[in-house]
């Protein structure tokens, strides 16, 4: 469980705050998108998460620990996992089975665990041909799903993806929310995204503009509570923009992001 | 305008493989709007490397004219590094040898071009920008350069629904003036908005060259290339399964919201342009 309470974060030289008075829990388990166009904070917000970045004001508690103290730092860091949009930005070993031991060496952990640790993971995550590959001479799909190893192997309660499928193919995007699925279902995970599509499949959409929540909740309300111009900055999903415009025609009663839903108030046969 | 024939290249990793090109013959040609896709290590990046001349393949020959043509990298705004945006922008110029009066021209034609007025922008910090613009005084730079070919690698990544909007309408205008553009894209929506014709690659090979409708129509050779489809595609496809009557491969909103209202769409043309010689 992750609470924010009431968070601000100022910069130095900067009028407006990047955060500003941002409240929301986040459940073990619980599967969410945090939407947001550039610049609306996101990446802020998710580095508050493992205590990278600390409240000017307010508080953000992982599991019940603060973390503007020095110990509850160290439990956020373990507790929740950042993974980046280029995850060549968390690489730092020879070849993928050191990357995903990196962590696991910090920690520790004896060679014997490691190494059953380690060739676990590549076996999750479909890397065994992969153990002596460069990180940086693998596809983008299959960096991303080293980056998602690396991040497993370390046991983490939360993890947080910063647009991590932005950089994937067809296929490369399939294997990653395959890869997404096979964490523990305890597992919390919070997707920061610009894509309104990624939002529409989601069961919680948590808005961000201009440092501020403006809605939380499943994608219908979020995208029915949202002033045009703000919604602006991240599209509308295609099925909203669709239902939309049969609304207009009084077709069906509201409007909706999930295109199984319109064809359900349109009353499809089908459905 | 440039021409490659019989390219082959190969990067000598012991993980080759990776965006490696075989026997490639290509031809980019005035006006074209061209979205390269592919899979992952299908040679998307290193063929646009090869095009822009920053790679020399190690078979086959690249027949092109005087200027060589801008290329904008993956994540371009890592590449500034002027104290000022101007700096940025102006830095090829100034190494091309440029005159002091031109350079100015272009760089306040360009940052005009992506949406960063001068008077505003040209002084500051390209590092105080926000992220999209960042990405667009990136752009800026290549704009500049005035070069009869732009090619693009990933532009959307990371760009937001605005910043994809502006994109969109600044290389509407490039185009216009005539520069070639040749984008490689994961982004099936931006590519199905900017391209008319569509080369597909597959393991360092040309799959297809043709006109994008035609591509688009395809969805299994889509599939099998590991191309995401264009999301009018994809709906199209859910509701042709739900027996509602679209034809064509890639209809717009106006055609969808018609046939969930129950009536008939004409397929357009397939081709909306002449496939290349």
């Amino acid at each position: 469980m992750i609470e924010v309470q009431n968070v601000t974060v100022e910069r130095p030289g900067r009028a407006a705050p990047i955060l500003e008075d941002v409240s929301f829990t986040l459940a073990s388990g619980e599967r969410a998108v945090l939407l947001g166009g550039n610049g609306s904070g996101k990446t802020t917000l998710a580095r508050l998460l493992n205590g990278t970045h600390l409240p000017t004001r307010g508080h953000v508690s992982v599991e019940g620990h603060d973390t503007r103290d020095a110990a509850g730092v160290q439990h956020a860091r373990r507790a929740v996992a950042l993974l980046f949009q280029d995850p060549d930005d968390q690489f730092v070993s020879a070849t993928a089975e050191r990357e995903i031991a990196f962590g696991l060496e910090n920690l520790g952990v004896a060679s014997a665990t490691m190494r059953s640790l380690v060739d676990a993971a590549l076996r999750r995550f479909d890397l065994e041909a992969h153990a002596q590959t460069p990180p940086h001479e693998m596809s983008g799909g299959e960096k991303a799903r080293l980056a998602l190893a690396c991040t497993w192997v370390m046991e983490p309660r939360t993890v947080v993806l910063d647009e991590t499928d932005s950089l994937l193919d067809r296929r490369g995007g399939e294997r990653l929310e395959e890869a997404i699925a096979t964490l523990p279902a305890e597992t919390a995970v919070l997707r920061l995204t610009t894509d309104a599509e990624i939002a529409a499949a989601s069961r919680r959409v948590l808005f961000l503009h201009a440092g501020r929540i403006l809605a939380d909740g499943a994608p219908d309300e979020v995208f029915a509570t949202l002033a045009p111009a703000v919604e602006a900055r991240v599209g509308r999903p295609l099925a909203w923009r669709l239902s939309q415009r049969l609304v207009q025609a009084r077709r069906i009663p509201r409007p909706t992001t999930s295109l199984e839903r319109l064809l359900h108030l349109l009353g499809d046969p089908g459905c | 305008m440039l021409t490659l024939r019989d390219v082959w290249f190969d990067y000598g990793t012991p993980h080759a493989g990776e965006g490696t090109l075989r026997e490639m013959s290509l031809a980019v040609a005035p006006g074209d709007r061209v979205g390269l896709v592919g899979a992952s290590g299908s040679g998307k990046s290193t063929l646009l490397l090869v095009i822009a001349g920053l790679r020399r393949p190690q078979r086959g020959t690249v027949e092109r004219g005087a200027q060589l043509p801008s290329l904008v990298f993956q994540f371009p705004e890592r590449h500034l590094f002027g104290e000022t945006v101007h700096e940025d922008v102006a830095y090829g110029l100034r190494q091309s040898g440029i005159q002091a009066g031109e350079i100015e021209r272009r760089v306040h034609a360009a940052l005009d071009e992506v949406g960063l007025p001068p008077a505003e922008f040209a002084a500051r910090p390209p590092f105080h920008l926000s992220g999209g613009e960042m990405r667009r005084a990136a752009l800026a730079g290549a704009l500049a350069q005035e070069r009869p070919i732009l090619l693009l690698d990933e532009p959307t990544l990371g760009l937001d629904a605005e910043g994809c909007t502006r994109l969109l309408a600044s290389l509407a205008r490039v185009h216009a003036r005539g520069v070639a553009l040749w984008i490689a894209s994961h982004d099936a929506d931006f590519v199905a908005a900017t391209c008319d014709r569509i080369v597909a690659l597959d393991a360092g090979r040309v799959a297809y060259d043709g006109p994008a409708t035609a591509f688009w129509a395809d969805q299994e050779r889509a599939t099998r290339l590991g191309v995401h489809l264009p999301r009018v595609a994809s709906v199209a496809l859910r509701l042709r399964e739900r027996g509602f009557a679209i034809n064509a491969p890639l209809p717009d909103e106006d055609a969808l919201h018609a046939a969930l209202l129950g009536q008939q769409v004409a397929a357009p043309p397939l081709h909306l342009a002449p496939p290349p010689a």
